[in-house]
Order: structure tokens, then sequence, then C-alpha cells
């Protein structure tokens, strides 16, 4: 485990940030840190940043504990996040690029190679002002990356890029896992959970209520239900349909052709289903299974959290 | 590199590259000479003539004036008693007195007239002569400046005192004899020589307080314009969130220190610079004025010239100008400066990181702001009244006021080693007070969004732990 917390628990004067967190995250993998606004990721980011300290518990990485050392092993982008307006970007990349603890000449090098690579080399003597938002967290994403970290803290990485610069950091991202790197996505994008986090921890009311492998999760909150495209009678259909099945939603296309959205009860298979449903009056077009995506999850189980902590 | 001088030299080159910053440090020393320059330009008379109609119910004066404009008295008038000012201006060439030969009423009517070409009208009252009562009317279209109107008041005078001298018999020079006024020269006990004459001639003390006066405005300014900057420079680290980014790399306390000392450097070089461009000025501009300031010549008018120099007001200043203390007074600048700035721009830090936009500070710069608008209020007003006194040596050791204060004491050479030592200490445990209280609020600060900030809520973030 590259990185591991324990019993993280962090309170400000007035509230709970953080209650009895932990986690841990292997190497060369994304991590994806979900909660609501408010719910602790923000304090738990900052506490692997050591911007704050934990009131208990501790931080390992590489099963050492955290310390200032680990600084330049950590890359961090905020979400809520800015550059030097009036200076002009690649002085502002070098100062930032040296206080991670650069040399000079090193973060010249990377820094025009990372240029070149998003097609901004000639952006060297331009000022933050003169630039779109998305050019400038183009520039944010290079200084967070440039010092090679071990482990990336990406909080809301694709807000304010367009579809093809959020794809070429998209790839980016990929490209530094696949060189070994530990990444953190903070994000409320769950699409982009779904396509690149390997591993999720959501957090809620400064608790973590959920984590684990996203293919995992997505198969715990399956349930068990399928849309059946058919042409036929919906009457016939619904007849066909033993009380081992629950015909949750009913569509109609036209006279002839429905869909139906089914959800199989008890130990019973899907070819259970489909040999109940295999009659003369019912020709199947198509069978799908129905999969939580993983917004659905987030608000099923946030919902389902809060509703708890009501109740207590 | 360490980090903490990576921002250093970035809050320092950033400033010094600015535009608005090359054209202050060169054009400051311009701009003040200018300034000081308009304001005696502004405030001297010009060469024009005035056409005065008198009315004269005393039947008697108006010769006596015209007498006066015309004799060796009128020279006697400026040279003796009129102020300096009056040596400037060509009495003969300028006032034109016309006798109105009728009453008071129709000549204000004359005078009224739109197009009439008189500027003032005098109106001397039948029984000023006999003092019955000594008030003359001066009436005007546009307000005299005052050398004009002392000259016209002087003319009369001096006319109305030929006149009862003549008719009383008393004799021009005992009467001068008995008018002449005896000046007063303060000297300090250690700096008389056993027959009791001033040793050096030591700069008076009245425009040595001035002119320590003068360094008082400049620190104030210092002060308030690069704490200005430093907590311009939080504010907008904070709300472009840059803060974010950075404090994941170095700590708190680093970037604040970092940033005052780039932003005092600045002010450093700023002041540096005013005083090699200030240098080169006086010298380029003196020859001009037809002055002598090199220090040869310094040094012999204050020994040997001093008769001369008495007769001329704007000497004298110079004088003492160039018999200030300059070394210490340039020494305890700098360190007075320096331990001001930091007290003040850790204070302006905090408030930087408390508020989320600068318009949010006001309830805090205020009381910032006043112990320094104090020292500068109150030691002006002991200069002028008691320069040794209490409050003087009160405000140059409390540490809020005493960077503003001590350098007029310094300028008037009234301070002792000790008390100089011991105000500079008290600074600088106070400074590391501030710094102390400053970075606590600070590091809690600029990580809080969104929050209308009071004074009890930074009280607390002052005790949290860290």
């Amino acid at each position: 485990m590259i990185f591991e917390a324990k019993n993280i628990h962090k309170s400000y004067h007035n509230h709970v940030a953080l209650k009895d967190v932990s986690l841990s995250v292997e190497k060369q993998s994304i991590f994806g840190l979900l909660g609501p606004n408010g719910a602790g990721k923000t304090s738990l980011i900052r506490i692997v940043n050591q911007i704050t300290g934990p009131d208990s518990g501790e931080i390992l990485i590489n099963g050492e504990k955290l310390s200032p050392k680990h600084i330049e092993q950590i890359g961090y982008l905020p979400e809520e996040r800015g550059l030097y307006k009036k200076m002009q970007i690649g002085e502002q990349a070098m100062y930032l690029a040296q206080l991670k603890g650069m040399s000079k000449h090193d973060a010249k090098r990377e820094l025009l190679q990372w240029f070149e690579k998003f097609e901004i080399g000639n952006w060297w003597n331009k000022k933050v002002e003169e630039l779109s938002k998305g050019m400038a967290q183009k520039v944010q994403f290079i200084t967070t990356v440039l010092h090679k970290p071990q482990i990336l803290i990406l909080d809301e990485p694709f807000s304010g890029f367009d579809p093809i610069n959020a794809n070429l950091i998209k790839s980016e991202i990929m490209k530094l896992k696949e060189d070994g790197t530990t990444i953190f996505l903070s994000t409320h994008n769950m699409g982009s959970v779904e396509e690149i986090c390997d591993n999720i921890a959501l957090i809620n009311s400064s608790k973590k209520v959920l984590d684990g492998k996203v293919s995992d999760i997505k198969k715990d909150f399956s349930k068990n239900m399928y849309e059946v495209d058919f042409k036929g009678n919906m009457i016939g259909f619904a007849n066909a349909l033993w009380t081992n099945y629950e015909l949750v939603e009913k569509l109609s296309f036209d006279n002839e052709n429905h869909r139906a959205t089914v959800k199989i009860l008890g130990n019973n298979t899907l070819n259970n289903l489909l040999s109940s449903l295999i009659t003369e009056n019912i020709e199947l077009k198509q069978v799908n299974e129905i999969i939580p995506t993983m917004s659905e999850i987030f608000i099923e189980v946030v919902n389902t959290n809060n509703e708890l902590n009501r109740k207590n | 590199m360490n980090k903490t001088s990576l921002i250093i030299k970035r809050e320092y080159l950033t400033r010094v590259k600015k535009k608005s910053f090359i054209l202050m440090t060169v054009l400051g020393p311009v701009l003040f000479a200018g300034f000081f320059a308009a304001i005696v330009l502004l405030a001297m008379p010009k060469e024009e003539n005035y056409e005065i109609l008198v009315v004269d119910e005393t039947t008697l004066m108006y010769e006596g004036m015209e007498l006066i404009l015309n004799t060796e008295k009128a020279k006697r008038i400026r040279d003796n008693k009129a102020r300096e000012e009056e040596n400037q201006v060509d009495v003969e060439g300028l006032l034109h007195f016309h006798e109105a030969n009728s009453s008071y009423a129709s000549a204000i009517k004359e005078f009224q007239k739109e197009d009439g070409k008189y500027d003032y009208l005098v109106y001397l009252p039948s029984n000023l002569i006999d003092m019955a009562d000594n008030k003359a009317n001066l009436v005007y279209k546009k307000a005299p400046n005052s050398p004009t109107e002392t000259k016209i008041t002087s003319l009369i005078n001096e006319a109305r005192e030929a006149l009862l001298m003549e008719k009383e018999g008393v004799d021009r020079t005992k009467y001068d004899k008995i008018k002449t006024k005896v000046g007063l020269t303060p000297i300090a006990s250690n700096n008389l020589d056993e027959s009791g004459n001033p040793i050096e001639n030591k700069a008076e003390f009245k425009i040595a307080a001035y002119a320590g006066f003068g360094f008082s405005i400049i620190i104030v300014m210092f002060i308030l314009t690069f704490g200005m900057q430093v907590m311009r420079g939080v504010i907008e680290e904070k709300t472009n969130r840059i803060i974010e980014v950075i404090i994941s790399s170095v700590k708190p306390f680093q970037i604040m220190m970092g940033k005052i000392v780039g932003v005092g450097l600045v002010g450093l070089t700023q002041f540096l610079f005013w005083i090699i461009l200030t240098g080169i000025l006086v010298t380029v501009i003196t020859p001009f004025l037809g002055l002598d300031s090199s220090p040869e010549a310094m040094a012999q008018m204050s020994s040997t010239d001093m008769e001369s120099m008495v007769n001329s007001g704007k000497s004298e200043m110079l004088q003492t100008i160039f018999s200030l203390p300059w070394l210490p007074l340039i020494s305890s600048f700098l360190v007075y400066f320096l331990g001001g700035y930091l007290l003040y721009s850790a204070l302006y830090a905090a408030i930087g990181a408390a508020v989320d936009s600068e318009t949010d500070t006001q309830q805090f710069l205020v009381p910032v702001m006043i112990p320094l608008m104090l020292g500068l209020y109150v030691a002006q007003f002991s200069v002028m009244t008691n320069p040794e006194g209490p409050a003087m040596f009160w405000l140059s050791m409390i540490p809020l006021t005493s960077p503003v204060v001590m350098l007029i004491r310094i300028a008037m050479e009234s301070v002792e080693l000790w008390e100089v030592l011991l105000s500079i200490a008290i600074l600088a445990l106070t400074f590391v007070g501030t710094t102390w209280v400053g970075a606590r609020i600070y590091k809690t600060g600029i990580l809080m969004y969104g929050k209308k900030v009071t004074y009890k809520e930074m009280f607390k973030w002052i005790r949290y732990k860290s």
C-alpha cells in the first residue's frame, strides 16, 4: 500500500470534519474520493498535504509516517485554484516548481517538454490575465505534475475544460498512472469516476460510508433488473411472468413493440426469466441488465446514510 | 534554494519590475521637488501693477504715502522690517496710488464700476492720525496677496509715523534706536565655550524638529504604502486561490515572512534610490539657485560668515538643514523604518488573510492607522509647544509610535543614547510579538472563505493550537 490513513479524526472548533476515517490505496491506481459538498473531502486532502494535521490517527506513505519530506512526493491540484494574474506563465511555473523543491535547471527542462506536449510553447512570456480559464487550467495541471510526484491529488481536475482538453487531461492522467503514479481523484463528475477510477471511497457527514473496487461496488448495487424489448402483447407479457418477477416499468413504442423493466426476485436467474418469457405470443428482441451508474449509487448511499443519521 | 528566499525573490522582483514602481522611484524626488517648488511659486506674488484708489479723510496721509514711495524711506521699510518676500517686489513699480477727491461713498461707486481700473480701494478715516480709531479699510475685488497687503499696511503706518513724528517733534534716529527689536538665540548648555558663546553652530532646534518631522512623515508614508502592499498581496493570493497551491509546498509562516521581507526590500530600494536621486538633484539644481552646497562652502559659511547669514532667513534654514546630524538620522531612519514596517506589516498581513476582499478591510485598517496618525499629530503639537516634554519621551518609547516620533528627537539632538537603544529594543520585542500574532491569524485566515470575520473570531484564531 502506498497510502494508508488510519482512524483519522479531525474537528474544528465548532464541527467535526472527519470521524474515524481509514483508507488504503494501492500503488499505481486511481482512487476516487467521493462525497457531497462539505462531507470532509477537503479536510482529508489538507491533512494529506500537511496543511493541517489530524487530531488523532495517522497517515502512512509507503509505510512511513507522513512528514515534511513527503511534500515533494505529493502533487496537489486544488479545486479552487489560481495563478498570479500579472506574472508571466513561464516564470510562474518555474517559481511553483522550485517551491516543490525542483532545481532551476530541471524545472526549466521539464516545463519546456510539458509546454510542448500541451501545445502551449509560445505562452511562456504571456501573463496569466491574457489567458482563458481553460488555458490557465492547463498551466495549473502542468505545475501540479511537473515534479513527478508519487502521489497526485486532483480535486475536480476536469472542471473548466472543454471536452477536447478534458480528454487530453484524462489521457495524461492515465499515462501518469501507467508510469507508476498513484492518483487521488476528488470529483462530482461520476462519469469520469466510472471511466478512470479503480477504487473509490465515499465520505458522507465526515464518515466513510462506502469503499471498494468500482466494479465490485457496481455489482453489489445492481438490483437484478433487466430491460426487455419485445414484440407482442403487454398483457400477455405480464401474464407470462410468475410471482417471482416484478414488472417495474412498462413502455410501449407502438401497438406491437414494447419495453418492460423486470426485477428478478428470490434466487431466480436470467435463464429462468428468459425461459418463462419464451412463448408463442412474445417475440424477444433484446434483453439488457440494468447496472446502476456511480451517480445512482452515490445518491442512494448518501440518501440512505442521511436518513440513518436523522433517525439517530 | 531555500523556499523562503524563493518567495522573497518573487515578491521583490515582481514589484520592482512593475512600471508603477520604476515610475514612482524615478519621479518621486522630482515630484517632491516639483511639488515643493509649485507651492513656493504659487505663493510668490506675481509682478503685477496694482491701481489703488485712496480716500483720504485725514487729507495728510496720501501725501505722506506718496512721499515715502519716492524716497529713501521706502527702501528702509523693506530692508529693515519688512519680511523676506517683500524683498522680491519692486514697490515703486507695483503700487500706483490715485487720490479720490470725493467721499468714501462715491469712491465706492467709482470703484465698483464694471470697467473700473482700480484693484483696491483704501479708506483712511479722518480720525486715523489722532488714534481715536486705528482701523482703515482695504476694499478689494480680488483678495490681495499677503505681501501686497503687508506692503500697503506698512506704507500707511510709515506715513502715519512720519506725520506724527513731525507733528510731535520726535527725532528720527532716536526713534529708530528705540524701535530696534532684540532677537533671542536658544543655545544648549552643553554647547557653550568659556566665554558663553556657542562652540559649534548647532541646528536651530525648531527647524531641526521640523526636518525630523519630515522624516516621520516619510516613515508613516512608507509603512502605510508598503504595509498596504503586503495586505493587497495576501488578499490577491487568497482571492485567486493560488495560496491553496503554494500552501501545499510551503509553511504559512514562510509565505508570510517571505512576503513581508520581499516588500520591505522593495521599500528600502525605493528609499535608497530616492536618496541617491535627491542627492543628484540637489547637486545639479543648487548652482542654478545661486547657492553653494559644497561642504567646504557650508563649513565656511557656518563658522565665519555668521553675521551676514543672520540677515537672510532662507540661508539660515538651509544652513540649519546642512548642519543636521545626517548620519545618525539616516541610519536611525533605516532602523525605525524597518522596525515599524515589520511591526505593522505583520498586522497588515493578518488583516489581508482575514478578509475576502479589500472592501472588507476598512474596519480593521482604522485601528492600525490610528497610532501612526496620533504619533504624527501629537509630535507636531509637541514640537511647537514642548519639544523636550514627557509626551515626546513616551511617544518615542511606545513601539506603535516610536518609529514616528524618535526621529524628531534625534534630529533635535535632544535624546540620550540609552533612550534610543531602549526604544529600539522595545520596538524589536513588539514586532516579534505582532509577527507571532499576525502569523497565527494569517495561518487560519488564508484558508477561510466566505466568512465575515469579526475581532472575536480573530482572537479565537490567535488562541488555536497549532
